[in-house]
């Protein structure tokens, strides 16, 4: 009898524990051979290029589970963070078509296009899964690919070369000449200060494809002095992902101009130099606990874990439908991303409205857009950006 | 003869306010140029510059009002100021990082926030000593109020959008209420009755009932001409006989004006930049805010409900308190 009444009471609470507490399981995916992390060789290059990255946003992820654990007394949820780290592209494949997948909340995905064009029907069937890209830049992942469980904490290309097009027009620096680099993401990086340049009225005076190298045979297309020679102009723009070649345009071209995109003044989502809205105490959370500084990708990811937590903490539920919903509710949710304005998602892209920082080579963060001339009916943050006009996603 | 007789009561009239008003100053605190500048209340000249030394931000004085202490964030102390001859007389030690802070009513202890560690840490006033340093205070604590009957410290804590209510005689956290998004400062209203606390990223300021420990209201602000987004509540300041507190809106470089029971927001009063510190004089007369992004001082006449000057003090000023 002692031992039914024991069972029982057992039996009771085991389960008051469970109703006391829940759990929130996050993965963290990236890719061992991503063409992005490949470094240079030996040289300290993370100093000398402001758009190259030598280190995974793991850590940024890992700084948001660490806030995360202090809510814990309010939400009584616990967030945990596992990381998967794939080969190639087919372990990628594997492991997201596994069971073991099943068992997350929520994934971030450390990748780029092509990846995300290979595994968009995936994702679409895990329905239940919140995935935020924090990463990839381009364009069309949030105007054409429709997936609609996917979340960009990483800035569009266009929210960057909006950016950019706003400063110059303020500057009256509106005349810019176009450098634009071999790989494709420079081609789409171009495409979209285009569309920025006709959205602002900036007048492209020419656009030059460079190459990264010596041969004397092709200085047309490598020596500056060649480059940069013809009509006059204000400014340039230069497209350089891999971010070599334009770490030498500044103060290298034939008429005095401001230097912007890869080089000069370059548009972030975030930057380890800004003082304000409490950006000093994340980058000194981070830095203590990674001894080095945050990047702009460590940013996104740790506001990805950051847009869970607040959704928990303010739907006081982890059931995947409620927060997914809860993340594109413009009113209702407030992220606070130690940019100053309060951040929400954009309910046609999912992406993360934000400011972006115009960072100057000196590491300082010399601007931050939307500048302050330019307003939106709604939010100032819709000046920069794709809006909902400009989607084509059928399912819509 | 009358007119003179006018002239003289005129004269001696000044020649008293002048007497009483020697005793009274305001003090700033400059965040970016490492002063403390004092002011003549009356006049408004400036009467002391105080190198203080590394970011200047909270100020407080003690009971009396004879002491005015600072705290020095970068340098990880605050400093004791003899408010007579306005001179540093003495340093305390308070751990990393220390931003805002509170004396309780018997000026014993010292709590201060400690932005980077997370941390409240308790100084023993007398002994100037650190007599223990409570952990765990949420992400980025800021604002701390001792409750009126000195029994508790509210802690607002931006990281995690909650007010941390702890103990610090038992060293230990009581309770914590989730509140909106950034909170900022608190201030205890109606004898410890409310605890308003500044959202700066939701724009707002929730009211938490004391005696149940959970929130009561929301207050909204809505400033003609300018976009929510630019609404970002700050600092406060209370004139307990008129019944109405004030709060800055960042910015929104506006002033709101609440009455203290309905929590109705009955008029904004246009201030300089990004509007933060405030205080407000013994009479209740006078309000005094700093602006932070056009580096001066507004002076808001109560009676008029209007900035009637701006005085420059020195790079983003932090910090007000007025004498009193």
């Amino acid at each position: 009898m002692n031992t039914i009444v024991t069972s029982f009471f057992l039996f009771f609470v085991y389960f008051s524990l469970f109703a006391e507490n829940s759990y929130f399981k996050i993965g963290f995916i990236d890719l061992e051979n991503d063409i992005r992390y490949t470094d240079w060789g030996r040289h300290p290059v993370d100093i000398r290029s402001k758009h190259r990255h030598e280190n995974r946003a793991i850590e940024g992820a890992k700084l948001g589970i660490m806030d995360s654990k202090k809510l814990e007394r309010i939400t009584k949820t616990e967030i945990s963070l596992d990381h998967f780290r794939v080969n190639d592209e087919g372990s990628l494949y594997d492991l997201l078509n596994s069971n073991k997948l099943k068992e997350y909340n929520s994934i971030l995905l450390d990748l780029n296009l092509e990846d995300f064009k290979n595994i968009k029907s995936i994702l679409k069937k895990n329905k239940n899964i919140i995935f935020f890209n924090i990463s990839d830049a381009n364009n069309l992942l949030r105007s054409h690919e429709c997936i609609e469980n996917l979340y960009h904490t990483y800035p569009s290309n266009m929210m960057k070369t909006d950016s950019v097009a706003q400063f110059l027009v303020q500057k009256k620096w509106n005349k810019t000449l176009l450098l634009t680099g071999s790989l494709s993401q420079d081609k789409e990086l171009s495409k979209s200060f285009y569309i920025s340049s006709e959205k602002f009225g900036i007048k492209i005076i020419g656009e030059k494809y460079f190459v990264n190298s010596n041969d004397p045979r092709v200085r047309d297309k490598n020596d500056l002095s060649f480059l940069t020679k013809g009509k006059s102009y204000k400014s340039i723009f230069i497209s350089d992902t891999d971010g070599e070649f334009a770490l030498a345009v500044p103060n290298s071209s034939v008429s005095p101009a401001s230097v912007l995109g890869s080089a000069g003044l370059v548009p972030l989502a975030w930057h380890w130099s800004y003082l304000r809205h409490g950006a000093p105490q994340v980058n000194g959370r981070f830095e203590r606990e990674f001894g080095r500084r945050m990047t702009e990708i460590d940013w996104s990811a740790w506001v990805a874990i950051k847009s869970i937590t607040e959704s928990i903490l303010r739907t006081k539920t982890v059931k995947s439908d409620d927060l997914k919903k809860f993340l594109l509710t413009e009113k209702e949710f407030k992220l606070d991303g130690s940019k100053g304005l309060s951040l929400n998602y954009r309910s046609s892209t999912r992406q993360l409205r934000q400011p972006i920082f115009l960072v100057s080579s000196n590491n300082w963060v010399t601007s931050v857009a939307p500048l302050e001339n330019f307003q939106n009916r709604e939010n100032h943050l819709d000046t920069i950006g794709i809006i909902k006009k400009e989607i084509k996603c059928e399912s819509k | 003869m009358k007119k003179y007789l006018k002239f003289f009561v005129l004269i001696f009239n000044c020649f008293i306010f002048s007497l009483i008003s020697n005793a009274n100053y305001i003090f700033v605190s400059n965040e970016n140029s490492d002063t403390v500048v004092v002011l003549d209340k009356i006049t408004k000249e400036v009467v002391k510059t105080i190198e203080t030394g590394g970011r200047p931000r909270d100020l407080k004085f003690n009971n009396d009002f004879s002491k005015l202490y600072v705290v020095v964030s970068e340098e990880n102390h605050i400093l004791e100021i003899d408010t007579k001859n306005l001179e540093i007389v003495d340093k305390i030690e308070t751990g990393d990082d220390p931003e805002i802070f509170d004396i309780d009513l018997n000026n014993k202890i010292i709590a201060v926030s400690n932005e980077d560690d997370n941390e409240l840490t308790i100084i023993d006033l007398n002994k100037k000593e650190i007599v223990e340093s409570i952990k765990d205070v949420g992400v980025e604590p800021e604002g701390v109020n001792f409750s009126p009957d000195g029994n508790l410290v509210y802690v607002t804590s931006e990281g995690t959008s909650s007010v941390l209510i702890i103990d610090p005689w038992k060293r230990e956290i009581v309770n914590e209420i989730l509140v909106e998004n950034r909170p900022r400062r608190g201030l205890f209203v109606n004898n410890g009755a409310e605890y308003w606390v500044s959202n700066e990223l939701s724009g707002t300021v929730s009211v938490v009932d004391t005696s149940k420990q959970e929130l009561k209201k929301t207050i909204k602000f809505s400033v003609k001409g300018i976009r929510d987004q630019q609404i970002t509540p700050v600092d406060f300041a209370y004139a307990k006989n008129k019944n109405l507190v004030f709060v800055t809106l960042g910015s929104a470089n506006h002033v709101a004006v609440v009455d203290g029971t309905t929590h109705e927001v009955k008029k904004y009063i246009l201030v300089g930049k990004r509007v933060w510190g405030a205080d407000i004089d013994a009479n209740e007369e006078e309000l005094i805010v700093t602006n932070g992004n056009s580096d001066d001082i507004s002076v808001i006449d109560l009676n008029r409900f209007i900035a009637t000057k701006a005085i420059p003090v020195g790079k983003t000023p932090h910090t007000v308190r007025i004498k009193k």
